[in-house]
């Protein structure tokens, strides 16, 4: 597979706006991990939501 | 070290001057650039879990959320199966700046549709840099 890259060139075309970290986490559940995952002893692997 | 698809960890960072706690991102680039003039080394969406169905449903109609499932369930808690990133929200980092662990990683075929999500949409770009 090739190495995956995000195209900047499309994203500039976008409208955007500037906020802050504080304003852009007040609506986020943080993910709570295993003590196994944050002491790194074991990883987490995502893939395709599965409804 | 972290490379694109990596799931990170960071334990706290500074957003005009106030902590942040904990979060996870998942790395979408992780190559040199500026933004707004100052300097950045990767730039990450935030991970969000479900807090219940209901809210599972009302995030998941939002266009710039991006649904994943745990592929390994033995790691973590029932309730962290699924998550969804903030895929409207740009994060730009400096790695030394940040205390961080890579606690795992997004599979490269579903990172692959990520970056093609974010590029190909149309949604508004929300770039959170008040860290750098």
């Amino acid at each position: 597979m090739a190495k995956l890259k995000l195209n900047w060139e499309k994203i500039k075309k976008r409208p955007v706006k500037t906020i802050s970290a504080s304003e852009a986490l007040k609506d986020v559940t943080p993910m709570k991990w295993s003590d196994d995952v944050l002491s790194g002893k074991k990883k987490v692997v995502f893939g395709e939501y599965k409804k | 070290m972290c490379k694109i698809g990596d799931i990170i960890c960071i334990e706290s960072y500074k957003s005009n001057g106030v902590e942040v706690g904990r979060h996870s991102f998942v790395v979408i680039e992780d190559e040199d650039g500026q933004i707004e003039g100052i300097s950045y080394d990767i730039v990450c969406n935030v991970m969000s879990s479900f807090k219940n169905e209901e809210q599972k449903a009302r995030k998941l109609r939002y266009p710039g959320n991006y649904a994943l499932s745990s592929v390994d369930t033995v790691t973590n808690p029932d309730n962290n199966k699924d998550g969804y990133l903030k895929t409207d929200q740009l994060y730009f980092f400096i790695k030394d700046k940040i205390q961080y662990n890579v606690i795992g990683n997004v599979k490269p075929e579903i990172m692959e549709k990520i970056l093609a999500f974010i590029q190909d949409s149309e949604f508004e770009i929300e770039i959170i840099a008040d860290n750098l």
